[in-house]
């Protein structure tokens, strides 16, 4: 495997984690789709914003995330290649970058409370 | 900052930022200058990442094969880094690495031109030539063992120096011998450098453009100083010698410093104009005799080393998503195999710790 090639496998393996959070995501799409229809047939539009803006905040955090993962993470592969020793230092700064999905998902939640 | 930088030069820059740092932690110059023999230093390197050049001194016990294996590290280097990077980027590496090629074509014809138009024998030099593949498909070997220079530039017909050392005739050699050559081989190097940083993204051809604009008014200022003062050409043919690149090449200073007669030349005013700081250095007064020269040529080439080295370690501080820590980290790995060479040449002539701290840069 050309090194090319191995970055572009690091970054899509970082890429697929992100993808993975966004799937995720779709646990929510069933109920949160239901309660927007449920809403919209109401024609309680109000709510069928706040469910879409719920999931407008948890997607976004999460692809944001997923594109910080995978350039800090594959920096990260590049620097602990030459010297493992600071693999668990890389490790803090993926983790921030995970922090936006984090964030996007608590926003979400916040949001739904209010229905 | 485009996405694409950031993508393109991620991996690369924090591993080449890795590697840095643990070249400044590293204790290997320090524990060369040290040692107290060549076997010693020797077994100072067996234990870092110039473990080859130690087994090559287990093989031959020879000095040069060492450097040889200095030189691959060093074309290893390149490729490497040109590997990890796509496009204009991974081109001007490449071309980067083809210096190298150039330096040692010119070392074979060298060898040629010592072996067939002077008679020399050469087969001892020989074994230290680097014989493989660099970029271009030369095969090395036939090169050396031409019998003509007809047959030398058939063996370069499938490289980009075929056209450049065509132009070039056996009575041309005879007459100037391989001087001009090698210099018209330096110039079209540059010239395509120019030409391939033009192909570069924006922020690398900034970069890039600001690095090589100074490698080549530093070159053009020591040809000034070896040149137009050591060596007393005259202002035309040190002219030609001048890359027309960069603020020195055309500047009034050079011109006035050039029409001065050869011996009234200052060199100190001139680099001084561009580099203020020479002065502020003990010299050895206005030359007297050849030696005086000679040392005074090198402290000048010694203060110009010391102003690239700052600038290209202030580069490590700027952005990190361009080709300029590419750039650093070569020069920064050039610095310390020069370093390793010098000092294991320095421990082989027997020479103290204090005398060869002395001659490194």
């Amino acid at each position: 495997m050309t090194n090319i090639a191995f970055r572009r496998k690091v970054s899509m393996t970082f890429v697929a984690t992100a993808l993975l959070l966004l799937a995720s995501g779709f646990i929510f799409a069933p109920s949160a789709y239901a309660a927007t229809t449920e809403a919209a047939s109401r024609g309680d539009y109000n709510l069928a914003l706040v469910c879409f803006s719920a999931a407008l905040a948890f997607g976004f955090g999460a692809v944001a995330a997923g594109s910080a993962i995978g350039k800090v993470g594959s920096a990260a592969m590049g620097a602990i290649s030459e010297r493992p020793e600071i693999a668990s230092q890389a490790l803090i700064f993926i983790a921030l970058a995970e922090g936006l999905v984090v964030f996007g998902f608590i926003t979400s939640l916040m949001i739904l409370g209010k229905v | 900052m485009s996405s694409d930088r950031v993508s393109l030069y991620g991996f690369i820059n924090a591993k080449l930022r890795a590697k840095i740092g643990l070249m400044r932690q590293s204790k290997v110059i320090e524990n060369l200058l040290h040692a107290s023999s060549l076997v010693e230093a020797v077994g100072v390197i067996r234990d870092s990442k110039y473990h080859a050049v130690a087994d090559a001194y287990d093989r031959t016990g020879d000095l040069q094969q060492m450097e040889l294996v200095l030189l691959g590290m060093e074309i290893s280097m390149y490729k490497e880094v040109a590997r990890y990077l796509e496009g204009s980027s991974a081109d001007l590496i490449n071309h980067l690495l083809g210096k190298i090629e150039i330096d040692n074509l010119k070392n074979t014809l060298r060898l040629w031109y010592s072996s067939i138009m002077r008679q020399r024998p050469i087969r001892h030099r020989s074994e230290y030539l680097f014989k493989d593949t660099i970029l271009s498909p030369i095969d090395w070997t036939a090169l050396i063992n031409a019998t003509s220079w007809e047959v030398v530039g058939a063996s370069l017909k499938d490289s980009p120096y075929h056209d450049t050392v065509a132009a070039f005739t056996e009575q041309d050699l005879q007459q100037s011998g391989l001087f001009p050559l090698e210099t018209e081989l330096d110039r079209m190097w540059y010239v395509h450098l120019m030409e391939c940083v033009k192909t570069l993204k924006k922020a690398d051809e900034d970069v890039a453009t600001s690095m090589l604009l100074l490698e080549i008014d530093l070159r053009n200022l020591m040809m000034l100083v070896r040149y137009g003062w050591y060596h007393h050409m005259d202002a035309e043919a040190v002219k030609r010698l001048l890359l027309p690149w960069g603020k020195v090449a055309s500047s009034q200073e050079s011109e006035a410093y050039l029409r001065q007669n050869a011996s009234e030349r200052d060199p100190h005013s001139i680099i001084n104009r561009y580099y203020p700081g020479l002065e502020d250095q003990q010299h050895s007064g206005s030359a007297h005799g050849d030696e005086a020269s000679v040392l005074e040529t090198l402290k000048i080439e010694g203060y110009l080393a010391e102003r690239r080295k700052a600038i290209y370690q202030r580069m490590l501080a700027q952005d990190p998503f361009t080709i300029g820590l590419s750039l650093s980290y070569f020069f920064l790995f050039k610095e310390e195999t020069s370093m390793v060479k010098a000092i294991l040449n320095g421990k082989y002539y027997g020479y103290e710790e204090a005398y060869i701290r002395g001659v490194l840069v």
